[in-house]
């Protein structure tokens, strides 16, 4: 009896451990074609935002800010769920209005649920008035 | 001896992803159709200029050599062959300086097979009919990540594809006149990138006559339609990529016994790009032909 519950243990406790899958971590390529990196823009002119994002799988949602780094002030925020089969193109205009110059990070995102879990990639311009 | 102008799918897109905006390839290359060999050679220019408040933004110039020729078949057949040589230029404007990238590389081959499916004659008129269909191989110059580069989809010559053509050509010719209608489409297949290029099609009347006793030159006009859809990557729909251009066309040809030249300037009439402020800047083209 002792050693049919030593042994019902035993295999109780196996297949306790046995690895529950965990889901794959979801991974997004982004590369930013435009604006680049300490570019100059003048207030009012046109700013290109231009990426691509690659993966293995679905690229499910991506944002597109454009903070600035001392007032934390928006001049473009963009979200979608695009859902695109591993490759997705954001290509969009904007035409920023600034009263003093100030440096604004814009930040290309995706992410597959949460947006706290988010993969980045960002770059600084310089806006003037 | 039957002679008109085709203008066969042939240009690259050419698109300008760094500004947002596409851009239409002009003439396609003039390809005689006649009942003779022949070979020949056409140079070509065409532009593009992205505007963005009233000042250049980007531009895409390509300069094209493209060699060629055809043969006649037993029965009503003939095969035509096209070798494009590419010089492609695409420069942003910015305060700071222009910078400009720059390629020369072959482009695709494109071969195809055609038939003279009718010809009729009506008092002094004669009516002739041609149907062709070929493909373009992909022999030409290609790379996967010209758009994380910020260069635009023509900017590499090469599809990386087999993509498909066919067209027909109507030809109604009299003693001193000659009228062509022509059409022609392409369908690429995807790459192994899974980038797929746009269906093209084209289509194009023009109008010739030749002067004088000896007919040897030959003044011509016409019209020529292109539309391209936006090239996919994966079920990635670019649209941006796709454009419509119509353009009005006039040159003159020299025909002699053993050869032909001509020279030829297409200006734009109408275009319809992802934004209003680009520009098709027209082409103009010299060609030069041996027969044999």
């Amino acid at each position: 009896m002792a050693l049919a519950a030593v042994f019902s243990a035993l295999t109780s406790c196996t297949k306790d451990e046995e690895p529950t899958p965990t889901p794959e971590a979801y991974s997004v390529t982004i590369n930013i074609i435009e604006p680049s990196e300490g570019e100059t823009i003048t207030s009012g002119s046109t700013v290109h935002l231009e990426a691509t994002f690659e993966n293995d799988n679905t690229i499910h949602n991506i944002g597109v800010w454009m903070v600035g780094e001392m007032m934390n002030d928006t001049l473009y925020s963009y979200e979608n769920h695009v859902h695109a089969d591993q490759y997705y193109e954001f290509h969009e205009h904007t035409m920023p209005m600034v009263m003093e110059a100030q440096e604004y990070k814009v930040i290309f995102a995706s992410w597959d649920e949460d947006p706290a879990e988010r993969i980045e990639k960002h770059v600084h311009v310089n806006i003037e008035p | 001896m039957v002679t008109a102008w085709l203008l066969i799918a042939a240009m690259p897109v050419l698109a300008c992803t760094s500004c947002g905006c596409s851009g239409g390839g002009t003439t396609l290359g003039m390809q005689l159709v006649t009942v003779r060999n022949y070979a020949g050679m056409i140079w070509q220019h065409t532009g593009l200029t992205v505007y963005e408040q009233g000042e250049p933004h980007s531009s895409f110039a390509s300069d094209t050599w493209q060699v060629y020729g055809s043969l006649q078949l037993p029965g009503k057949w003939h095969m035509q062959a096209r070798l494009p040589l590419v010089w492609n230029r695409v420069t942003d404007h910015s305060p700071e300086g222009d910078q400009t990238e720059s390629l020369f590389a072959a482009g695709d081959l494109n071969l195809i097979a055609g038939y003279q499916a009718m010809t009729l004659r009506s008092g002094r008129a004669r009516h002739t009919l041609f149907v062709q269909a070929g493909a373009e191989l992909p022999t030409g110059k290609y790379k996967a990540d010209f758009v994380q580069a910020g260069l635009p989809p023509g900017f590499y010559p090469g599809s990386a594809s087999i993509d498909p053509l066919a067209g027909i050509q109507y030809i109604l010719s009299d003693s001193a006149w000659t009228a062509m209608f022509g059409a022609s489409v392409k369908y690429s297949l995807p790459n192994a990138d899974h980038l797929q290029e746009g269906l093209f099609w084209q289509a194009q009347t023009v109008v010739a006559r030749s002067l004088g006793a000896s007919g040897r030159w030959v003044p011509f006009a016409g019209l020529v339609a292109e539309h391209r859809n936006g090239y996919r990557k994966y079920d990635f729909l670019n649209e941006e990529s796709a454009y419509s251009v119509a353009h009005g066309m006039a040159g003159m040809e020299y025909r002699g016994d053993r050869f032909s030249g001509g020279a030829r300037f297409d200006h734009t009439i109408w275009q319809q790009y992802s934004t209003e402020e680009t520009t098709n800047n027209g082409a103009y083209s010299v060609y030069v032909n041996w027969f044999f």
